[in-house]
């Protein structure tokens, strides 16, 4: 079982609930418009204070600008209409002269989660260069990724570690070694790694199995890296997407490949065991599921060739929970487990994927 | 656990005394739990919790869904909780004579844990605040990863991003339990 995982959640119940109602201070729910009110007044004169100094910085700051401007131009000015500044020196720019800062906290949505798959391809404008010494260019399609790489001759960096460290590598590279690998003796071959939509195609048909699975339905690139729509054409010529694979690139180079890393689950999840945790025989396996008429199949796999079917579970339902209960397996180092659910159009409609260890 | 599915059934017409009444009898004390968990007293908890009500109150006619309601009391009550965090490191970075009595541990520090929970709970107060966030969300709330990611407003790779490196700073701290 996931020993950490438990006693976290053990630990966190344990705290939480050693408090009880007895403990806490007697308190009424606000109620009434006058409480509304008084909630308002209270914020009126800070704000109202806050907008005269705004407005008088501002006024200061238009009046020294416009007795720069008669100086810099006086052919242009000949009429002084704004005395000069007394001293000539203009003020140090002033941070209150810009609106009232705001708390950068998430606003509060009452919005539910929303669904995350890609709709759209959103290609880096850039092309890749095909083969780079200099290693300096992150895997970002928007740049704001960590942007320091390892360099021989560089002092030491203060940036995070790189994106791939962040995650469990699945698929096709089994450590860092063997990718840095590739890229040094064999980058000339297998020129997909350097493609995340192939490399997520290949996952899933080749590694997983998925051949009804035979297209990319959208990309997005973010900081974290590929997060790619895998799916299908229904009879009618519909697209569907049948998960969303997340891929980083396997190093900082910019030539650096391409590899699986999870799966961003939204009507259909795969959250126990966690992600990234370490994991042993029995273990559970369950997450939640937005659908009718559902049969979950679930499997492990460590390669190619060793693999299991560990469980079917019908499901069904808005956001239900489903589990397989305590399921033995004897696959051992980097797990994947799958989950997949199907049977409406093809054997295969969606998936969700989980990396792990033992 | 604060699961929508627990929040009584409301009209969406119940006026906003009667529907945030409703929800203060049965979601405070979870929220006070939600909260005392990112800040770890009980005080300060009691507090973001009424905040966060009374900004329900006065946001009700805008939100009268259940669903929406609960969520918006999580949202709150978390960045509430921000808020406290925020002004904790102000003080402790600026501090006047009397900061002690707003940097030390609550009236509840001596809550009696069993010592391998107390170990996760040290642990857990060590993480980084997004981590924290994300690790009392999936463990104590119990909610999807999705479900976190909308209520951080951050992506599922972040998510599980800080899930993973929340997860493992924890194991490391229990001697690399796992």
């Amino acid at each position: 079982m996931n020993t950490v995982d438990d006693r976290i959640a053990a630990a966190l119940r344990a705290r939480a609930e050693a408090l009880t109602e007895a403990d806490l201070s007697p308190a009424s729910p606000p109620v009434g418009r006058r409480w509304v009110q008084a909630a308002r007044v209270r914020w009126t004169a800070p704000l109202l204070a806050a907008a005269i100094v705004g407005i008088v910085a501002a006024a200061t700051v238009t009046a020294v600008q416009l007795s720069r401007s008669d100086r810099a131009n006086p052919a242009t000015t000949p009429t002084v209409s704004v005395p000069p500044s007394p001293s000539g020196v203009a003020p140090a720019p002033s941070a209150s002269t810009s609106a009232p800062s705001q708390s950068q906290s998430p606003s509060p949505s009452p919005s539910q989660p929303q669904s995350q798959s890609p709709s759209q391809t959103q290609r880096p404008t850039e092309s890749r260069p095909a083969s780079s010494q200099s290693a300096t260019q992150t895997p970002s399609a928007t740049g704001a990724a960590p942007s320091a790489s390892p360099s021989p001759t560089g002092t030491p960096s203060q940036a995070p570690p790189p994106v791939y460290e962040r995650y469990q590598p699945l698929w096709p590279f089994g450590s860092y070694a063997e990718a840095e690998q590739w890229r040094t003796e064999g980058g000339g071959s297998q020129p997909w790694h350097l493609d995340p939509e192939q490399t997520a195609l290949d996952f899933t048909r080749s590694y997983l199995g998925f051949t009804e699975i035979d297209q990319v339905t959208g990309t997005f690139f973010d900081d974290l890296g590929a997060h790619i729509g895998v799916g299908y054409r229904d009879p009618d010529g519909v697209s569907h997407t049948a998960a969303t694979l997340h891929l980083v690139q396997y190093g900082t180079a910019s030539d650096s490949p391409w590899e699986v890393v999870g799966s961003d689950d939204t009507t259909f999840t795969l959250e126990q065991p966690a992600y990234g945790s370490q994991v042993s025989s029995p273990m559970t396996v369950g997450g939640h599921i937005t659908g009718v008429d559902e049969n979950i199949v679930v499997s492990v796999l460590a390669s190619q060739t060793d693999r299991a079917t560990l469980a079917q579970v019908p499901a069904g339902g808005d956001g239900a929970a489903w589990t397989t209960g305590e399921v033995s397996f004897e696959q051992r180092g980097v797990l994947t487990i799958v989950a997949s659910t199907g049977g409406h159009l093809q054997q295969v409609e969606r998936f969700a994927i989980q990396g792990v260890h033992t | 656990m604060v699961r929508n599915e627990d929040v009584p059934e409301l009209s969406p017409m119940a006026d906003a005394d009667s529907a945030v009444a409703a929800l203060f009898q049965s979601h405070r004390l979870a929220m006070v739990r939600f909260a005392v968990l990112l800040v770890d007293d009980v005080e300060t908890g009691e507090d973001v919790v009424q905040e966060a009500y009374a900004a329900l109150h006065r946001r009700w006619p805008a939100l009268a869904d259940r669903d929406a309601a609960v969520g918006y009391l999580r949202t709150c009550v978390l960045n509430g909780s921000r808020s406290v965090l925020r002004r904790r490191r102000t003080v402790r970075r600026n501090p006047y004579p009397d900061a002690d009595s707003l940097t030390v541990e609550g009236a509840d520090g001596g809550v009696l844990l069993a010592e391998e929970h107390r170990e996760v709970i040290a642990a857990l107060q060590r993480l980084p605040r997004r981590q924290r966030e994300v690790i009392v969300l999936r463990y104590w709330s119990e909610l999807s990863e999705a479900e976190v990611a909308a209520t951080l407003g951050i992506s599922l790779g972040a998510v599980k991003s800080n899930a993973f490196h929340g997860r493992h700073a924890i194991a490391a701290a229990l001697g690399g339990a796992e």
